[in-house]
């Protein structure tokens, strides 16, 4: 199989699982009703716990560091990491953050 | 038959006033998309689709960054089924917060597909409205949440491309758009109520260390799914001890 049929396949199955995801549950509560309840809790917990798990590691492999060793860019990357967190804290707004993150990785890009 | 037809109105009213912040709150981020998405050499229809069938925020950003680590196609599914969990959630919430509300399939199956976090969490808020439980309100929320999340990848897509022409820094700067989104999500989790949660910053940070551990170990792309899991497992395990334990001291849950 070619890339793009490979590509292809994979958004079909994530597509396709994450709206079974939202429909699947959904009918079965309206058929089990509250008989179910009991397991909530865990699921909860367990969901709330996975998903910032998943993006600290996402966020690992994300960090723009093409040399391991440049102090410099460890410095600009830093930076840039603390305003956007300083900046997420205050205002709540996801697109205000991106953008403010994005500006300061440029902006410290001028250390260098 | 008049007075059917003017509530039905009055609900698609209803719906697309609830709906607009949606649809103004999704340009930026699926317009972050359109234009991340092209900086990765993903084709215009590539991303359109994207948008168009996932139509999950976090989960297309988690596509995109497995896809550009040549993660295994497995891996990437699962990954992405595992990020977008929370949402199993919402559809049970839903029924509970419309009085059990028994609803058909084909209208669980025309709504579910719009059950986005901000359309769950204006569609879930305590009803004053009779309205909200009403299919067409909620479809007329969903659809134009659904309107503004493919309207700002198309932009950005188009005005990307330009901005990028125009503006060389701009694709510098991009490439912080990941880490970033990926910060704003994590900070998100880790305050409650302007506090932070120090259970769940530890948590992050075992998730953290683990990954790096069985990356240097060798266990490629997986090693992103396990570390989640078993730390994620390890949460639960400590979450029905502390509530085991405070149901022995008689407190009540």
């Amino acid at each position: 199989m070619n890339l793009h049929g490979q590509w292809v396949w994979i958004l079909a199955l994530a597509a396709g699982g994450t709206w079974l995801e939202r429909v699947g549950p959904w009918f079965l509560m309206t058929r089990l009703g509250p008989r179910l309840d009991k397991y909530s809790r865990y699921s909860a917990v367990w969901v709330e716990n996975f998903v910032p798990a998943i993006v600290v590691i996402l966020w690992i492999r994300a960090i723009p560091l093409t040399h391991r060793f440049d102090m410099i860019l460890w410095v600009q990357v830093l930076g840039a990491s603390v305003l956007t967190m300083v900046v997420a804290r205050m205002t709540n707004s996801l697109a205000f953050t991106v953008l403010s993150g994005m500006a300061a990785y440029w902006v410290l890009s001028f250390i260098r | 038959m008049p007075n059917k037809e003017n509530k039905q109105k009055r609900f698609v009213s209803q719906g697309l006033q609830d709906g607009f912040p949606i649809f103004l709150g999704y340009l930026p981020p699926s317009m972050a998309f359109g234009m991340m998405a092209q900086q990765f050499h993903w084709a215009p229809w590539q991303i359109l689709l994207t948008s168009a069938i996932l139509y999950a925020g976090t989960s297309q950003f988690v596509l995109l960054s497995l896809t550009a680590a040549h993660s295994p196609g497995w891996s990437s599914v699962i990954t992405i089924w595992l990020v977008n969990l929370r949402h199993v959630a919402y559809g049970p919430a839903l029924t509970l917060a419309h009085s059990q509300k028994r609803r058909s399939l084909l209208e669980i199956l025309s709504i579910g597909w719009g059950l986005t976090d901000e359309v769950f969490a204006t569609v879930c808020q305590p009803v004053e409205h009779k309205s909200r439980d009403e299919r067409i309100y909620l479809l007329a929320v969903a659809i134009l949440a659904y309107g503004g999340w493919i309207g700002g990848t198309a932009l950005g897509i188009g005005v990307g491309q330009s901005m990028l022409h125009e503006i060389p820094h701009a694709s510098y700067a991009l490439g912080f758009s990941l880490p970033a989104l990926f910060l704003y999500i994590l900070v998100s989790a880790v305050m409650h109520q302007k506090r932070w949660q120090w259970q769940r910053i530890k948590l992050l940070f075992a998730a953290s260390i683990l990954y790096l551990i069985l990356k240097a170990a060798g266990v490629g792309m997986i090693s992103i799914l396990l570390s989640a899991l078993i730390v994620s497992i390890q949460g639960v395990v400590s979450f029905s001890r502390i509530t085991a334990g405070k149901r022995g001291e008689g407190v009540e849950l």
